[in-house]
Parts: structure tokens; sequence; C-alpha cells
């Protein structure tokens, strides 16, 4: 089954990935997703998005529209879904 | 320390005070060098404004809005590149008192977006020139605040009581995160805005209902402190981010509290989330233990 990223700007150039459709088996849940996209990140700076081979905590995850608790990765997928990936910014 | 301080009235128009060096001016009440609390002045929030007139037309503001706006108090860390077209807009719409905290001197860098300094006081500090812009453009009524230093936990507690509302305006994690939780302890409501390169966000927190800027930011994520930012960029989130301020204040609805408000310019970009709160959030939870609910 298919789902599909989108990582907001800063998160794209800090991970080095792009967004897009990624393959997981059938049946996986949030954190073999999670697990799929952080294989993917490349370059230094991506190393400071990671924690234990986790999302840094600061990076919010939604899944079609539904914002998931910190933490909370057993959401199950059945394919299809958008995640979206926020990295709150910092400027002004 | 330096402050610096702006208080106007309909008789005194537009006389500056000299800056002082201590003690801070107090939120409530008359400070040591005399500057009367604006919510104790009996001419605000009385006054006629026929510079507003075009702005009441708005439905959600009206005459009862208006008021409102002069009314209140309201405290932003930073008035740079986001902050200082936010505070423009709330002066110009008449918000009755604006305190801010902005440190350091200008640099030939700051110029490109920092509306509120001026290209002559390179190598002065920032604040006194920002609150010298911003009086030149509020109502005569109106109290400008500023103070030359970063914000403080102790100057948040002190300040809190007596603002309508807080915003975050800084580019630092820690100052927006110091002023949301200070808010939200005192059940004040909070704006958070922050932008990079070309990319924005905006969280409108509710005093005391659902998600805080610390659910959203448990801990700061790596952050860049020469952040790429053009003008254009950071003042159409501190305008976007003083409309929403504005309509708080006026007590319009709806207000999107608790929705991460997230822009790309370059994508033209616009998406709401609704965050949750965290149970984890230690800042919400001792709200609810100060405040006896839990929500």
């Amino acid at each position: 089954m298919k789902v599909r990223f989108a990582l907001t700007r800063r998160l794209s150039q800090m991970s080095g990935f792009e967004g897009g459709e990624v393959e997981l088996r059938e049946g996986a849940t949030l954190a073999a997703a999670l697990d799929e996209l952080a294989g993917r990140f490349v370059g230094t700076e991506s190393t400071s998005l990671l924690r234990d081979g986790q999302l840094h905590p600061a990076v919010l995850v939604v899944v079609n529209g539904e914002t998931c608790l910190p933490g909370d990765r057993s959401v199950p997928l059945a394919g299809g879904e958008t995640i979206d990936l926020f990295l709150p910014v910092a400027g002004g | 320390m330096r402050i610096e301080s702006m208080h106007t009235s309909s008789s005194d128009t537009r006389t500056s005070q000299p800056a002082h060096t201590s003690p801070r001016p107090q939120p409530g009440g008359v400070s040591s060098a005399g500057i009367a609390d604006p919510g104790r002045d009996p001419a605000r929030g009385t006054l006629p404004f026929p510079r507003h007139r075009r702005q009441q037309l708005l439905g959600w503001l009206g005459q009862a809005g208006q008021r409102k706006l002069a009314a209140s108090t309201v405290l932003i860390t930073r008035v740079g590149g986001l902050g200082g077209p936010l505070a423009q807009s709330l002066a110009l719409a008449g918000v009755g008192r604006i305190v801010f905290f902005h440190e350091g001197d200008l640099i030939e860098e700051d110029l490109h977006r920092m509306v509120l300094m001026d290209p002559d006081g390179i190598g002065q500090p920032r604040a006194p020139q920002a609150r010298a812009s911003l009086q030149r453009i509020a109502h005569p009524a109106a109290c400008i605040q500023a103070f030359s230093t970063r914000i403080t936990p102790e100057d948040a507690e002190r300040w809190m009581p007596a603002v309508d509302l807080a915003i975050g305006a800084a580019p630092t994690y820690e100052e927006r995160l110091l002023l949301g939780d200070t808010a939200r302890k005192h059940g004040k409501p909070f704006v958070d805005a922050a932008m990079y390169d070309d990319e924005a966000q905006i969280l409108c927190v509710h005093p005391a209902d659902g998600p805080c800027l610390r659910c959203l930011v448990p801990e700061p994520p790596q952050w860049r402190a020469d952040f790429p930012v053009l003008a254009a960029v950071s003042a159409t989130i501190g305008n976007l981010a003083a409309y929403h301020s504005i309509r708080i204040l006026a007590g319009a609805q709806p207000i999107p509290w608790g929705e991460l408000i997230h822009m790309d310019m370059e994508r033209m970009s616009l998406k709401k989330t609704r965050l949750t709160r965290s149970p984890a959030c230690g800042t919400c939870a001792e709200s609810a233990t100060m405040n006896g609910r839990s929500r």
C-alpha cells in the first residue's frame, strides 16, 4: 500500500526529502511509515530532526487532517493517506 | 537596564517624556516616572474616533469594538521584521497601550525589514527608535512603552496581569515559549507568529482552553539565528497576526483558536490544522492545577 508524505519547506530543506508517495507493507501503522520516512533523511541538518531514530518531538504529524499526539505512532493506516509533517519555524 | 517610555494624551499631544533608567514602570497604577496606567485613564475608551471611522464600518468592529481596542493593553516580544509591521498595524488600529521588549542596537542588515527603525540610527538601541515610529502614527491618547532588553520571566510575570493580549514575534523559541507559557498561566490570550524563508505560521492560543504553544513545541528544534528573511514575507505574516490580534481585542468571532495557520508564500498555500492539547504538556497541566480545573 502507499501513503503520501507532504513536508513543509523548512522540513524538506533540513531532511533532504521532498515528500511524495512511499510504499509500505499492508497493515502498516504510522510508526512504520515514519520509520520509512526517517530512512530517507539525508544530509547533516537531518540528524537534528531525529532523536534515537525517531522524529524530533517538535515535528507535528497530521494524518488526513487529524493531528497525532506526540509519541502516538500506533495509528493504523489503510493506504492512500496523506501524512502532513510540519516543523514549527522560528524567525522574524 | 534601559527603559524607554512614552505616554501622550489629548492634553499633552505627542510630548515625549525623557528616557529614564530605573526603576521599570509598573503595569498597574502610576510608575515612579509618572506614567499613568492607561487602563485607569478616564479618557481611554470613551474618545471619539474620527481617524478610525473607516475601520468602524467593519461589521465585526464598529464603535463598540473600537472602544475595546482603545482600552486594550498588548505586550509584544520583539518589534523587528515581523513584530514591527504587527505593532504598526496595532498602533494604526487604535490599540490603547502597546508595551514591547526588544534588545540590541541597530545594525545595517536590520534595515531591509525592520520598518520601525531609523536608517540614521545605526549603532543606537532599537527600542527607542521603534517607540518613536509607533508614537508618530498612534492615536495621541495611545501609550507606547518600550524596553531595550530581552523579556525575562520576571518581566513576563510582572506585565501579564495587566495585559489583554500577549504576542510572540521574536525570532527565538525561548522568548515565544516564555510569553506563551506565562499567558496560559495567567489566563490571557496569546498570538504566536514566526517565519523562516518563504514559510510562516500563526497560532492563536485561547486564554484557557485547547492547546498552547508548548503543546506544539514541547522542546525547540534546531534553528538558525541568521534565518533567511525578506521583508515582504515577515511583514505579511506580521500583519496577518495583527489582524487576528485586533479581532481578539475587539471581541470578534470567530477566532481560529488552537489552529496552526501555516503559509508558504512561494507555493501560495495556506493550511489550517486543528491542534490537540498534549497530555504531556507541562504548561497546560500547571495552568489546570493553578486554576483548579482540567480542560
